[in-house]
């Protein structure tokens, strides 16, 4: 394409677009879902889940593989866990993973947004958590805090 | 692995004229992570401040927790492709696409192969919902125009298919995909979130390429 025409192009696609918002793929949380929840709890709470399985797995210093060996997890799950933004881990996972991590089973469903949980503490941990929280490969002092404060809140029974 | 960026032309909405730019073929994990950190607490904040402002839940953009790091395991995969279109130092819009495992589902074409668009978000600062006076325009085209291009390398004659975001109003998704891109809307193919799923044919992704038409 010619840069006279590209030009046109594009200034033609962008009096179409108009600025428009244009995401396309998944929400990663059921609309019901979000409606049903007060603000970005459900939302935070999802990705908290997330979040808290790899951080956890990272400080156990354990592959995805030995994770979900040591956990008794089917490993495709907790690869779906980790990488895909869609998914929701069966209810057998999830008591497993509490199991295996020693925290509260009906907090880890709240956060795995399997159930409801109306605590509030713990919903305004889940976001701080989610918030303080960030995907990397090693586990930060600040991570490492942000996840043992979080551990002691899930761990509440 | 990331291929030689090509340089395209993208249009400044400040300056009110195209410019220069750069198209990744191919991000990198550093360019991921870049543009996560830069897009994700503009995004959020937009999005709250909206909430904030009265905007129902159902209207809220939907997109409040995507985290682009979290596909990072999927680089270098033959399968998936990963583009971002930068400008001026900072990533403006990325498009993750399947080129295989998807089949067309319109009538005329059903079941011969084509581009899926996995993901494709704008940076917050060219959504208009989010920024009054967005940055840069035409970012949302200018990847779909990647994806058909590449249906078209791969042999695929422009078919590409998406699940857009909610909204049919002017300025959201479906919106969008319906009218700039000249995709077409199948509600049999809506996916378990409800989404609604868009297609285009050969005829029209010439008819998008080749602009000029609306």
């Amino acid at each position: 394409m010619r840069r006279n025409e590209e030009d046109a192009w594009i200034i033609q696609m962008a009096a179409e677009e108009d600025g428009a918002f244009i995401a396309a793929g998944h929400m990663g949380i059921p609309p019901i879902e979000t409606a049903s929840l007060v603000g970005t709890d459900a939302l935070a709470a999802r990705v908290s889940f997330v979040r808290f399985v790899e951080l956890a797995r990272l400080k156990l210093r354990l592959s995805k593989e030995q994770f979900a060996a040591r956990a008794r997890i089917p490993l495709e799950e907790l690869v779906c866990i980790e990488e895909d933004d869609v998914f929701t881990p069966t209810l057998r996972t999830v008591h497993y993973l509490a199991q295996f991590l020693k925290v509260s089973h009906p907090k880890l469903l709240s956060l795995a947004g399997l159930a409801s949980m109306k605590d509030v503490g713990f919903n305004s941990a889940a976001v701080k958590f989610a918030a303080k929280s960030e995907p990397i490969r090693q586990l930060t002092k600040e991570e490492q805090e942000a996840f043992d404060e979080f551990v002691k809140v899930l761990s509440d029974r | 692995m990331s291929d030689t960026p090509i340089t395209i032309r993208f249009y400044d909405s400040l300056k009110g004229e195209p410019v220069d730019a750069l198209l990744h073929v191919g991000l990198t994990e550093d360019q991921i992570r870049a543009a996560q950190a830069d897009w994700e607490p503009i995004r959020k904040q937009g999005i709250e401040t909206l909430h904030r402002q009265g905007v129902g839940l159902e209207a809220l953009p939907k997109h409040w927790g995507w985290d682009w790091t979290r596909k990072i395991s999927r680089l270098g995969s033959k399968v998936f492709g990963f583009y971002g279109i930068e400008c001026a130092g900072q990533m403006q819009g990325m498009i993750e696409v399947a080129k295989e495992g998807y089949l067309a589902k319109l009538p005329a074409q059903r079941g011969k192969p084509l581009i899926y668009v996995r993901y494709i978000e704008t940076a917050p600062w060219n959504i208009k919902l989010l920024e009054p006076k967005p940055r840069y325009g035409g970012v949302g085209a200018r990847l779909i125009r990647v994806a058909t291009e590449l249906s078209l390398d791969e042999g695929y004659k422009g078919r590409v298919g998406l699940h857009s975001l909610p909204g049919r109003n002017k300025g959201e998704p479906e919106w969008f995909y319906e009218n700039t891109c000249k995709m077409q809307p199948i509600e049999e193919e809506r996916d378990g979130e409800g989404l609604l799923y868009f297609e285009i044919t050969p005829e029209k992704a010439t008819e998008f390429l080749k602009g000029g038409t609306s």
